[in-house]
């Protein structure tokens, strides 16, 4: 069927599938050398039924609305095969074969399943271990299929070859560094004797392995993982290539032989999907890592940070193309003002305001006001310089049981600390067992003691916490650990540069280099305890190091949540910002601002307010300078200011019980 | 045996006391005024300390110039004052000598900043403090060569005279700022095109032009091209790293002769040398 004819078919709203359903089996007929070159993949095909049937036979495989889909493409892919059948022959039998190619049921099942993970799976718990169950196998197959059928390898037998030993390393291994090392050795001594065997055509296959695992890694979110672990600020593009584009669904998309318009179509619309994507610019504000991922579950957490702080934000290929329908004329300025909106929006709306009320509608406007002002430009960042810090962690140990016949069990779970400080604070755990509405009160031990409160002051430990049901237990229930550290203290300190109208500029340009020329030494430092206090102090612009004292300075703070994914912190008992007080600094009260800024008590937060990489303002306000800085001479002053500051952090973690 | 080789002792001692004294050239001949030294930091103090601990910091400066160099103040810059507490960061210095006939290796200065090491921050086991010693101050630079002039425009006519006109280069003034290229332009009004390059590794702040004579003549100077509003200043920039001086006067007569130059230009400078101080507990 020609392509006209298919459209016409289209228009007037008739079923398209019917006539190639009734197009006889093609005959397997060697086609022409010309045809051969031209689609050399057609000869690959095997003999067996025609391009119509086999088209019914995908679909009958899949669900209504992608058969319905694929009908469309099959048909479209039939009309242009009919067309060049027209022709000659042989033209006609390559371009069935392209038609064959162009529905592989592999490509297609990548595509549809790459979509469902990015859709629904992606950023779940199960995100990692689909994408390597599933998908790489899948995206695997695909992928080496793909290569052969245009005649790029004979054999994918190196490819597997390559994709299996990763499995073997991941899993068997364990991915340690003797696994790496045997099996690299392995890799070396197979790409040697497959390449001599295969006269080098198989190097080719081995170095296509790859493929394959860089889509697994791109998935889980290894750009993320690198970016975070070089302590790299990521571009827009990447951060945009890192969470919008579904890897596996486009490698399907990709790996569809071309042959039809619809295809054809799919193909410029997945180009302009990653374009659409890659344009949109956004801000991002990473701080140095020390350590780089490399699990996949730690690839998807390391991901899961980004999506936590872009994802709020309206998917920015949706933004384009509305921009683009709707304001023409500054389709830039549009995207990004609907994606600053939707930041906006995502903010209120986790303050538990409803769209559209007074209360969101001020909620808006206040934070169009703080980005207006440069208030949330308030990072910290954590030195390797502050050796000592408190970090915490709370697990579930190996011999946690699941299931049991014990009505009473004890449930162990662990609160590993490290406090090489040996800062004193205190330890609370609660716990209760879920089933339904009925709650089931647990009673706690902490190293077998009953009671559920201590005070830790040691170096490090592992702290057993028991929670034994206070009645006898029978099915299944949700027990729920809360584990709080009580009074936990951390301080931060930060680096100003002060200047006056009579400061030489010569001088002052050179401490700002000497000083101040990495970004991160402008933001407050701080250890890496499970939360830090950030703050910053200047021009209401930006966050520059230095001080003009003859202008007013705005002063800002944040708390920061750097503890494990299942910690937050909950209360900020009280706040110092001691360096400040101690060299005679104080609030400005003729200025607008909080007058308990520099120092305060209780802070109940959210875990909104204190989110990692992208916290809330607590507090701003103006300061008054101390009496030696209010004119600074020919020579700037640099000085630092510490700050403290004294929270309850709270771990809550649930498992799953059985009670037989 | 002593009396048969008296002759040689005598001899051999003569030649060893001839031998010993070198032809040194008095200080008085000497021109200090030439090549283009820079002020000099001659020692500093130690470059690591300890935390809660008195903090002393002798700077030794020479002054390496053919000029006295006047108004020197002498700046520590970018210490954090929460590590190190000066009791002063800077100290000023009247005079300091340049090298002349009567102090051939120029004027030497120590001064001592004081001041005390506070207590690191919790956690920090040491601290690198970046600073700098800044050095600032006024001098001068005179430029006196002998020059040849003709009133004819044609100098290359022979008068019997000197050979008037052309370019010519030069190597220094015993300062940091140099005229480095002079360029003669001979008749009636001869124009004398003088290029001014710094030649040191601070930084030269406003120039102003002092005495200027030909012959003992008042001559007519000012600079072009100056990012200076002021034609009688100069000033650099960080795209202008030549200033160019043109002086105008009237030659007397026809033929061509040979006359002092002097032209004295005022300048400010400014040096600074990059130190660390490692503080620990």
């Amino acid at each position: 069927m020609a392509v006209k004819d298919f459209l016409a078919k289209l228009k007037k709203g008739k079923s398209v599938a019917s006539p190639v359903s009734k197009q006889k089996p093609a005959a397997p007929i060697q086609p022409s050398k010309q045809a051969y070159q031209r689609q050399s993949y057609s000869i690959q095909q095997p003999k067996g039924p025609s391009v119509g049937s086999r088209i019914k036979s995908l679909f009958k495989k899949s669900t209504p609305a992608i058969a319905a889909g694929g009908v469309a493409v099959g048909a479209m892919a039939s009309s242009a095969g009919s067309a060049v059948g027209r022709g000659a022959r042989a033209g006609a039998r390559a371009a069935g074969g392209g038609l064959l190619g162009a529905v592989k049921t592999e490509s297609l099942m990548l595509f549809i399943i790459g979509l469902v993970h990015f859709f629904f799976i992606k950023g779940t718990s199960y995100h990692s271990l689909f994408s390597g169950m599933v998908l790489l196998p899948l995206g695997a197959l695909t992928f080496f299929n793909y290569m052969k059928s245009i005649g790029s390898i004979n054999s994918a037998k190196g490819g597997w070859f390559i994709v299996i030993l990763f499995g073997v390393w991941y899993v068997l291994f364990g991915r340690s560094q003797t696994g790496l090392i045997v099996l690299g050795v392995m890799l070396v001594i197979f790409s040697i004797a497959y390449g001599l065997a295969t006269k080098w055509d198989g190097l080719k296959e081995i170095l296509l392995g790859f493929v394959p695992l860089i889509f697994l890694f791109l998935d889980v979110g290894a750009l993320s993982a690198f970016f975070q672990g070089f302590g790299i600020e990521p571009t827009d593009w990447a951060i945009a290539l890192m969470l919008w584009v579904p890897w596996w669904a486009m490698l399907g998309l990709f790996t569809l032989p071309s042959g039809g318009n619809a295809v054809t179509l799919l193909k410029m619309a997945g180009i302009f999907y990653i374009a659409a994507v890659m344009i949109i610019p956004l801000v991002s504000s990473f701080g140095p890592s020390s350590t780089v991922p490399f699990s996949l579950g730690e690839f998807v957490e390391s991901q899961k940070g980004l999506e936590e702080q872009f994802s709020e934000k309206e998917n920015p290929a949706y933004s384009q193309l509305v921009c683009v329908f709707y304001e023409q004329l500054d389709v830039s300025n549009c995207v990004a003002k609907r994606q600053q909106q939707s930041e906006y929006k995502a903010i209120c709306k986790s303050r538990e305001l409803k769209e559209g009320t007074t209360e969101f509608n001020n909620c808006i406007k206040e934070q169009e006001e703080i980005a207006k002002e440069g208030k949330s430009a308030v990072g910290g960042s954590i030195t390797k310089s502050l050796s000592e810090f408190t970090q915490a962690d709370l697990s579930k140990p190996k011999d946690f049981p699941r299931e049991t016949t014990n009505k009473q069990e004890t449930y162990p779970a662990i609160l590993s600390i490290t406090n090489p400080g040996k800062e004193e604070f205190g330890v609370e755990a609660n716990c209760v067992f879920k089933k339904g509405k009925v709650e089931v009160a647990g009673q706690v031990s902490i190293d077998g003691k009953v009671g559920n409160a201590l005070k830790f002051n040691k170096d490090s430990g592992q702290l057993r916490i028991g929670c034994k049901p206070a009645t006898k237990l029978s099915g299944t229930y949700k027990l729920e650990y809360n584990v709080k550290l009580v009074n936990v203290e951390t301080f931060s300190y930060l680096s100003r540069v002060f200047s006056g109208k009579d400061t030489d500029e010569s001088l002052l340009k050179e401490v700002e280099t000497d000083k101040f020329s990495k970004v991160v030494y402008n933001k407050s430092q701080s250890a890496g305890d499970l939360a830090i206090l950030n703050f910053r102090f200047g021009s209401s612009e930006g966050d520059g190091a230095t001080v003009n004292v003859d202008n007013p300075v705005l002063f800002i703070f944040n708390v920061e949540n750097k503890g494990k994914s299942n910690g937050k912190v909950v209360k900020i008992n009280n706040y110092e910002f001691t360096g400040l007080i101690e060299k005679g600094f104080s609030v400005d009260q003729t200025r607008e601002g909080n007058q308990d800024c520099l120092q305060g008590g209780e802070i109940l937060v959210t875990s909104t307010q204190t989110k990692e990489r992208r916290p809330q303002q607590l507090k701003s306000c103006y300061l008054q300078l101390a009496g030696d800085l209010k004119s600074v001479g020919r020579i700037p002053i640099v000085d630092t200011f510490t700050a403290k500051l004294d929270f309850d952090y709270e771990f809550t973690t649930t498992e799953t019980i059985t009670v037989k | 045996m002593i009396k048969k080789h008296l002759e040689i002792i005598v001899v051999l001692a003569i030649s060893i006391l001839l031998v010993s004294c070198t032809s040194q050239e008095s200080t008085l001949e000497q021109n200090f005024k030439t090549g283009t030294p820079d002020v000099q930091i001659l020692s500093f103090g130690s470059d690591a300390a300890y935390q809660e601990k008195l903090f002393k910091l002798p700077v030794e400066l020479h002054n390496a110039l053919g000029y006295d160099i006047k108004n020197v103040k002498v700046a520590i810059v970018g210490l954090d004052r929460n590590y190190v507490e000066l009791t002063n960061y800077e100290e000023d210095l009247p005079m300091m000598e340049g090298k002349s006939a009567l102090n051939a290796n120029g004027g030497t200065e120590r001064i001592e900043f004081e001041g005390f090491l506070k207590k690191l921050l919790p956690g920090l086991e040491k601290n690198q403090q970046d600073y700098r010693i800044f050095v600032n101050y006024d001098s001068k630079l005179e430029f006196f060569p002998t020059i040849c002039v003709s009133a004819s425009q044609y100098p290359g006519i022979d008068d019997g005279g000197c050979k008037a006109g052309g370019k010519m280069s030069f190597n220094g003034q015993g300062a940091p700022l140099a005229v480095t290229e002079m360029e003669i332009v001979p008749g009636q009004e001869t124009e004398l095109r003088l290029i001014l390059r710094n030649r040191g590794q601070g930084e030269v702040g406003k120039i102003t032009l002092g005495t200027a004579t030909i012959g003992g003549r008042p001559m007519f100077c000012e600079f072009r091209d100056s990012d200076s509003e002021n034609p009688k200043e100069g000033l650099f920039s960080k795209t202008k790293t030549e200033i160019h001086l043109v002086c105008n006067s009237m030659i007397p007569g026809t033929a061509s002769y040979e006359t002092p130059l002097f032209i004295e230009l005022f300048y400010n400078y400014e040096i600074n040398f990059k130190k660390k101080l490692e503080i620990s507990k």
